[in-house]
């Protein structure tokens, strides 16, 4: 996990992103980093980075392989560098000299690119730090997968007011905002909003919800989920993750509290769902907003 | 917002990102179906028939195959050429439709390349066992050696062909795994067991998707394209002078380098088709690889086919315009000699079958398109064997004429080359994302 202190927005489309990339960059904010599951197109220039000079590199590399083809060649077929001790290369009458440079073309053409090709390659991922076996620096293990990451260093709030980033991320169509601590743990209280379609965003999420239940309350509420959506034996279990916003984590997590069929998801009320998020603690919200339940009866029904 | 709808989606279903990890991800995270099992298991019997054949010849020696002294390259050449043939397919999808900014490239650009891959490694093995001795299969290297140093001989088309079908391979496999990168990153982040983070972690090689990543990342994945769009037509260029630097009639020929290549490409399209459809339909991918995928496929198989046909009139043209006996000699023989139903095989699966793309219902009926895919296979393989066996097996002197006809041995170590190309895209359809996710989540349109 990243080892620092965010400001993160989340969205789940690029183009709210970069809208507020945009807007916050209006107002002089720097971005500290964006996470992507894929890449957004000029997000790259809006955040004001700076193009690479890659291609230099990639256009050097490439130079070397054409150097070392020709001399390659040069040093093995002919005696202009004086490398014969004991075998000229005479083949068919072919000229030993400069003059047999046409049979150089494809070897020579081939090694600019193998350069060219792993050394842009190398260079990427020393420029990148990446490594084989390096441990990721995530912000959110849904960062590579369907939701995007806007990230905003606390000192930058300076220059813009807590409630003022707030408004603005959420008017861009940010789902969340969350924050994160030194340790990489999401801090404990959790500013959370709703896109402005529903009611206006209420800081909910009190301490109490993301402290541990005790077990008197996990039973509590296991049993209302029990008495509502009703038991059903693990083998007959349909697959959750075809509901859109489901992954195997996830999928497990419902298992795990007694959740296994389509038609179980489909029953969930309110209160239910108030029990699901404080008993998985997982994004809250969740449910309502990629509507499960409707998913869950068009699934149902196929 | 309106938008007319000039082109068909690209994806179809309305998906949503989530959808695309889910759908993609989906044989990754499960248990292989039965028909996976299935496929796999035929798959590497064939490639165990492989190890078997190629054990046998090196055991016994080169006698094992039907080569002789006058055609002494058979099929072991013809499959080289071949499988070459079909890898072209994948970099064309992924470099030069990348170039030409071609968005539809994005949900078959990761099959085809691991079919390019693939039929690279297979093409290999002909030319390695052909040696002979194939331990010592590291001597066309220019290494130092021994002998006072015997470099290896550069004015040769033979060594034009180890460097460019070895940066070729290597090229290809950096430009594939580049690619892979943040898809193997999803995969790992959502991975529930533990070997699975810690090996999908470990080639992920700490991906995470940063603004500033990704910025390099484009800048790398436009110059690997940039680079391998000479670097595939070369390859078949050098393949081709293989033959075309020779002075046997009917393969001495400038017409070689872009009528290989035009070859190459159409093979390498049959070959994509035949997967691709049997891929969308075996692991439900019907709304990523559309077909419109498929239209466009065939476009490109009909375009290049017939100019695959125009260079085998243009041959017979300048044969007998040519007014060299030999020449005129050596094309007549191929139509009309002993190895005649080698030839309209040839030119009935590549020119004359393709022509039917011309009609939309064609263009649009996946088994059909599946059939005429297999046809493409057979004529392309039928066009090798013609250019290599005809031209071989009459020579100048009408003493040294021979036949040839191939052994067992050969048959079965071309099928098991079969197998070695199916194990890996089976094994690679169970571990790695066959569509490219992250790109596919950019040309979604119906992003909510």
């Amino acid at each position: 996990m990243l080892d620092k202190q965010l400001i993160l927005g989340v969205y789940d489309d690029g183009d709210k992103l970069l809208s507020s990339v945009k807007k916050l960059k209006k107002k002089g904010v720097e971005i500290f980093d964006c996470y992507t599951p894929y890449p957004v197109h000029h997000l790259d220039n809006e955040m004001g980075i700076k193009r690479s000079n890659l291609t230099v590199g990639a256009f050097i590399c490439g130079m070397v392989g054409f150097c070392s083809g020709l001399l390659l060649q040069f040093y093995m077929m002919t005696n202009l560098l004086h490398t014969f001790k004991s075998w000229p290369m005479i083949i068919g009458g072919k000229p030993q000299d400069y003059g047999m440079w046409p049979s150089m073309v494809p070897v020579t053409f081939e090694l600019t690119i193998l350069f060219t090709a792993f050394g842009i390659g190398f260079l990427f991922f020393a420029k990148s730090e990446m490594i084989h076996g390096k441990i990721a620096q995530l912000v959110d293990p849904r960062q590579t997968d369907d939701r995007l990451f806007l990230a905003v260093e606390p000192t930058e709030l300076s220059k813009i007011s807590r409630s003022e980033l707030d408004t603005l991320l959420n008017d861009n169509g940010a789902i969340e905002i969350r924050e994160r601590n030194m340790d990489g743990s999401d801090a404990e209280a959790v500013v959370h909003a709703e896109p402005a379609v529903e009611e206006a965003p209420v800081v909910e999420a009190s301490s109490q919800d993301e402290a541990d239940l005790s077990e008197d309350q996990k039973t509590e509420k296991l049993s209302l989920l029990k008495s509502i959506v009703g038991e059903v034996a693990a083998d007959d279990k349909d697959d959750l993750k075809k509901i859109s916003g489901v992954g195997p984590v996830y999928e497990e997590k419902l298992n795990s509290i007694g959740i296994y069929t389509f038609e179980q998801v489909s029953k969930l009320t309110p209160e239910t769902i108030k029990a699901i998020e404080s008993l998985t603690k997982y994004f809250p919200g969740k449910i309502e907003r990629e509507d499960w339940i409707s998913q869950a009866k068009n699934l149902m029904d196929k | 917002m309106f938008e007319a709808q000039i082109r068909q989606p690209l994806v179809e279903g309305n998906k949503s990102i989530a959808d695309v990890s889910n759908d993609i991800c989906r044989p990754i995270e499960n248990k292989p179906t039965k028909l996976w099992w299935l496929g796999f298991t035929i798959s590497f019997a064939f490639l165990l028939l492989m190890a078997l054949s190629l054990g046998w010849t090196v055991w016994e020696g080169i006698g094992t195959w039907g080569v002789n002294k006058t055609v002494m390259w058979g099929w072991d050449i013809t499959n080289f050429v071949f499988w070459v043939g079909i890898g072209h397919a994948g970099t064309l999808i992924s470099a030069i439709l990348l170039l030409f900014r071609q968005k539809w490239r994005m949900s078959i650009n990761r099959s085809a390349e691991a079919m390019t891959i693939f039929a690279v490694l297979c093409a290999a093995q002909f030319p390695l066992f052909h040696m002979g001795r194939v331990w010592l299969g590291y001597w066309p290297l220019p290494l130092p050696n021994a002998f006072g140093s015997l470099w290896v001989n550069f004015n040769s088309p033979l060594l034009w062909d180890v460097f460019a079908i070895s940066t070729y391979l290597s090229v290809s496999l950096l430009f594939w795994y580049l690619g892979l990168i943040p898809d193997i990153a999803t995969v790992r982040d959502r991975a529930v067991s533990k070997a699975k983070k810690f090996w999908y972690g470990f080639f992920a090689m700490g991906w995470n998707g940063s603004a500033r990543t990704w910025h390099r990342y484009e800048i790398v994945a436009l110059i690997l394209a940039g680079v391998s769009t000479p670097l595939v037509l070369s390859v078949h260029t050098i393949v081709s002078m293989d033959f075309a630097t020779s002075v046997i009639p009917g393969w001495h020929t400038t017409i070689f380098p872009p009528y290989f290549v035009a070859g190459a490409i159409f093979s390498g399209f049959g070959m994509v088709l035949t997967l691709l459809i049997i891929v969308r339909k075996v692991l439900n991918l019907e709304q990523y690889i559309t077909i419109g995928h498929l239209d466009a496929m065939t476009k490109v198989v009909m375009l290049t086919g017939s100019l695959v046909g125009v260079a085998y009139l243009t041959e017979f043209f300048i044969a007998a315009y040519s007014g060299v006996v030999y020449e005129q000699y050596a094309f007549l023989n191929r139509a009309f000699g002993p190895y005649w139903w080698a030839y309209w095989t040839m030119m009935s699966c590549n020119l004359l079958a393709p022509q039917v793309f011309w009609f939309k219902w064609a263009r649009t009926t996946p088994w059909f398109i599946f059939i005429l895919s297999i046809i493409v296979n057979i004529g392309m393989w039928f066009e090798r064997f013609v250019i290599i066996v005809t031209s071989l097996h009459r020579d100048y002197l009408t003493s040294s004429w021979a036949m040839y006809t191939a052994t067992l041995t050969e048959v079965a170590i071309f099928l098991g080359t079969m197998g070695l190309f199916f194990t890996c895209f089976f094994l690679f359809s169970k571990f790695l994302p066959v569509i490219n996710m992250s790109e596919v989540k950019s040309i979604i349109k119906s992003r909510e």
